[in-house]
């Protein structure tokens, strides 16, 4: 019996180990006829039943004469860390990557040594398979294109690695929406506010009134998150209404120099009157704490009460359709500056340095830039799911429609597209240029549009009235220039970012001349100066590659 | 100049343990055989990937391989040193896990002894089962759950300040004086049951003769508690203690970066969340190698103190090696 029991294990560890080993399978290889296999690697979208049986593929793989396969990923950070253990364990990677967002450097090491296959000999034919990529184009704007290339291009080599995803949509490029409650302006006798001094009064105006009647000491005069991703972002709000302010930059230009904004007197002064809103319980002590999820319970509260007075948030994330309490906002216009989020060009499709087909595989890539491809990829099948608009249409926020909705896609799960997340250009986001029958919609969705429209006009207006030329344009790295400062653009930020949540918070004090100058030293303790110098040069040498 | 007789000695005594280990080798090689596995495992998983070590003074380049990658010194160690916030991470880490092993060392000894001492069956059973409940849930869940009890507008914290009219409430979650406390008895509440398991099989394996001996000494439950249970889970205790102290700086990632916000961020940077987010998630193998590789060799110093310590507080009887 024991014999036969070691005898039975040993087996089992034999064939356990003989399982281990796999098969490599070639998926370049031709399949039938003329067809080429293709492996897609992508973080799949809840809403996605079937990548494999879903009608979009179906689509891609008659179109362009593949034959597709999926590799899904968990979604969010992680697909970074997943690509890098990959390429770190010298696995094979797909030879499509779909939605992957790797930093600048990481994405160029990874290009330089294989791992992406450089497209710049496909960009370069700009009558053949890209023409799609670079007709679309025209359609951003001038400053849009500039950066949109600027971004793809390796500083170094030219070389390009990746197909950007652009999301233009105007509702999606708001650093921050604000929402006033409009009942408890009427209640506290009070108009808009149109300057940070209003703004107080309003907010100690709420803080004092039973706004919402409920016999309770539960009103939050401002509420945001941090924490919430798009719209959210209550501190650049405010900051900007002293001096403009892009977290993705950091920088202002004055007379072609680049700036710190994190160090000057005006971003100091907006932080002094947070700290005074948050000090005086203005600002909802949960700003820091909170999450998006977070955000939406207390906007848009089971219990139909509203519980905020002004809120920051992307409605489509931070509130819910169905809630009565959103009757009682309106959008709220800043009197700073309206920033866009500048990264509206996201590098994130790729074609592997393994793929032994990449202009088949580019070729896929730009089925989905044509506009077939990303109203499919958005929004279903043509003809059954939306089609072409009708003569002289307009979208529910009043701008000529590009497509008419047939069937409105709610959050059930389908296998009728990729989903948003994997769009390669998203100008349409939220029907912004849709036909749609309002019969077809809920009410609740109808509300949220044309509130997301009247707030993208405001937003518009604003951004209108301030000087470009303070804005910098993305800085794009080179290697070498990136291991020069890698530690200092790691303390650099971390240390201004830990300092501002300080300085709001009350756990260093604002207000003293002392802390400030003892913050400013730490800065260029950490390697401010050479940060700064390094960026000078490298804004100056894409001002001359732009030709200005 | 080597002594032949010696040599000749040595070599019989070695003939002889050579002998008795092939006498002893097939009549259990059954035994042996299954030895293999978990041989196997330790080799292939813990002994064949050292080599690897050797990538934290590269900088790793998956296509040129471990051996390929070009040699770049203390480099990976200086960009952790280099960190601002080096000494805080080390710190937090040493202190989250220090915290954990103190409070976390006697609840769960506590908990078996009170399972044992227990003479109700049912209650016995469905004591150890809801104790051991919470170890299954997710950090992520976990996290989630404190969120959401702490939320002071949407979570139950809410009840209790208006139940009790606070004024002046704090967030707890953005607290940094709240944070380790907050980690470490969420991982105590979560972790106790489990972490008794093995307490309370050594108790059950306790002689009834010497509770019988006590008895009839007139010893009453808790002396019997302190002279007969607690000398018996004595060696187990300082293998536990002392094993536990190799990991002093391996708090894992997960938790703290899911806990961690803008106001709690200083002392809720541990090292894997700075190798997480600066090394890992970059694509980074060397510097997290590195970082790896000074954590085992602090632990490994910490866990031969340790033991000497035993040793020395038990004249040799309970230190492991």
């Amino acid at each position: 019996m024991k014999k036969f029991l070691a005898l039975f294990l040993a087996l089992v560890l034999v064939l356990g180990l003989v399982a281990c080993g796999g098969k490599k399978t070639d998926t370049n290889k031709d399949g039938d006829g003329d067809v080429v296999n293709l492996t897609v690697g992508l973080a799949p979208s809840m809403y996605i039943s079937s990548y494999t049986e879903n009608t979009m593929t179906k689509w891609l793989e008659e179109e362009c004469g593949v034959k597709l396969t999926f590799v899904e990923y968990a979604g969010g950070t992680d697909v970074a860390t997943q690509i890098s253990t990959t390429i770190a364990a010298r696995l094979p990677l797909p030879d499509i990557l779909i939605g992957i967002e790797l930093d600048a450097v990481t994405r160029n090491r990874y290009g330089q040594e294989g791992y992406f296959y450089d497209m710049q000999d496909l960009f370069a034919d700009k009558e053949g398979a890209s023409k799609t990529f670079w007709t679309r184009l025209q359609e951003l704007s001038e400053q849009d294109q500039e950066n949109t290339i600027l971004q793809m291009t390796n500083p170094e080599t030219g070389a390009i690695y990746a197909v950007p995803t652009m999301e233009t949509s105007l509702v999606d490029s708001m650093y921050y929406q604000t929402w006033i409650n409009k009942e408890w302006l009427a209640k506290v006798g009070m108009s808009k506010p149109t300057n940070n001094d209003e703004l107080l009064k309003v907010l100690r105006a709420f803080q004092k009134t039973d706004c919402n009647g409920n016999g309770q000491k539960d009103e939050i005069p401002l509420m945001a998150s941090v924490n919430g991703n798009l719209s959210c972002f209550v501190i650049d709000w405010l900051l900007n209404t002293f001096t403009y302010y892009d977290r993705a930059t950091g920088y202002i230009v004055e007379d072609g120099k680049l700036v710190r904004v994190g160090t000057t007197d005006e971003y100091r002064e907006g932080l002094k009157f947070i700290r005074q809103l948050y000090k005086e319980g203005l600002l909802s002590s949960l700003v820091f704490t909170s999450s998006g999820a977070e955000l939406k319970s207390m906007f848009t509260p089971a219990d139909g009460v509203a519980k905020g007075g002004i809120v920051l948030g992307h409605l489509t994330l931070h509130s819910s359709d169905s809630s009565p309490v959103l009757d009682q906002y309106e959008p709220l216009q800043t009197w700073g500056n309206a920033v866009r989020r500048a990264t509206t060009c996201k590098l994130k499709n790729f074609i592997s340095g393994d793929c032994e087909n990449p202009e088949k595989a580019f070729e896929v890539m730009m089925k989905l830039w044509t506009k077939e491809g990303a109203i499919r990829n958005r929004y279903g099948n043509k003809g059954t799911d939306w089609t072409e608009a009708d003569e002289g249409a307009v979208s529910l926020i009043g701008i000529p429609a590009e497509f008419k909705i047939i069937k409105y896609k709610d959050t059930a799960q389908h296998a009728d597209n990729w989903g948003l997340v994997h769009c390669t250009l998203n100008t349409n986001a939220e029907y912004e240029s849709a036909q749609v029958d309002e019969k077809d919609v809920t009410a609740g969705m109808i509300r949220r549009l044309k509130m997301h429209a009247e707030s993208s006009k405001l937003y518009d207006e604003a951004a209108a009235k301030h000087n470009p030329k303070v804005t910098c344009m993305p800085l794009i790295l080179t290697a070498a220039e990136q291991e020069e400062t890698q530690m200092e653009r790691i303390n650099v930020p971390n240390r201004t970012s830990k300092y501002q949540t300080y300085f709001i918070t009350g756990q260093e004090d604002i207000n003293s001349d002392a802390t400030w100058n003892k913050y400013l030293k730490t800065l260029k303790d950490d390697g401010l100066d050479k940060i700064v110098e390094q960026d000078q040069k490298i804004y100056e040498r894409q001002l001359e590659r732009l030709g200005k | 100049m080597a002594n032949p007789t010696v040599r000749i000695e040595n070599q019989s005594v070695y003939s002889s343990r050579m002998e008795k280990f092939w006498a002893n080798f097939k009549a259990n090689w059954q035994l042996h055989l299954m030895v293999c596995l978990p041989m196997f495992y330790l080799i292939l998983f813990h002994y064949v990937p050292m080599y690897g070590i050797q990538v934290s003074f590269k900088t790793f380049s998956p296509r040129a391989g471990i051996w390929g990658s070009e040699w770049v010194g203390l480099k990976n160690f200086d960009k952790f040193f280099g960190y601002y916030l080096w000494k805080e991470v080390v710190w937090n880490t040493v202190a989250i896990a220090g915290y954990s092993l103190l409070v976390g060392f006697w609840p769960p000894i506590i908990l078996a002894l009170c399972i044992h001492i227990n003479t109700g069956k049912i209650l016995k059973k469905v004591t150890q089962r809801v104790s051991y409940v919470p170890h299954f849930i997710s950090v992520v869940v976990l996290v989630g759950m404190i969120n959401t009890v702490l939320n002071p507008v949407t979570g139950f914290m809410a009840y209790f300040i208006r139940i009790f009219d606070i004024k002046d409430y704090v967030d707890i979650r953005g607290s940094r004086e709240a944070f380790r406390h907050l980690y470490v008895w969420t991982g105590e509440w979560q972790g106790l049951g489990w972490s008794s398991i093995l307490y309370v099989s050594t108790l059950s394996s306790v002689p009834a003769e010497l509770h019988e001996a006590a008895k009839i000494d007139g010893a009453s439950r808790l002396r019997r508690v302190w002279s007969v249970d607690l000398p018996t889970l004595l060696p187990l205790m300082a293998l536990q203690f002392i094993l536990s102290s190799g990991g002093i700086l391996s708090v894992g990632y997960q938790k703290a970066y899911l806990m961690q916000n803008a106001m709690n961020h200083e002392v809720s940077e541990v090292i894997s969340t700075y190798v997480y987010k600066n090394g890992i998630r970059a694509g980074d193998a060397s510097f997290g190698s590195a970082v790896g590789l000074l954590q085992t060799l602090i632990s490994t110093c910490l866990v031969f103190f340790v033991n000497w310590i035993a040793d020395l507080l038990s004249d040799g009887e309970y230190g492991v090696f």
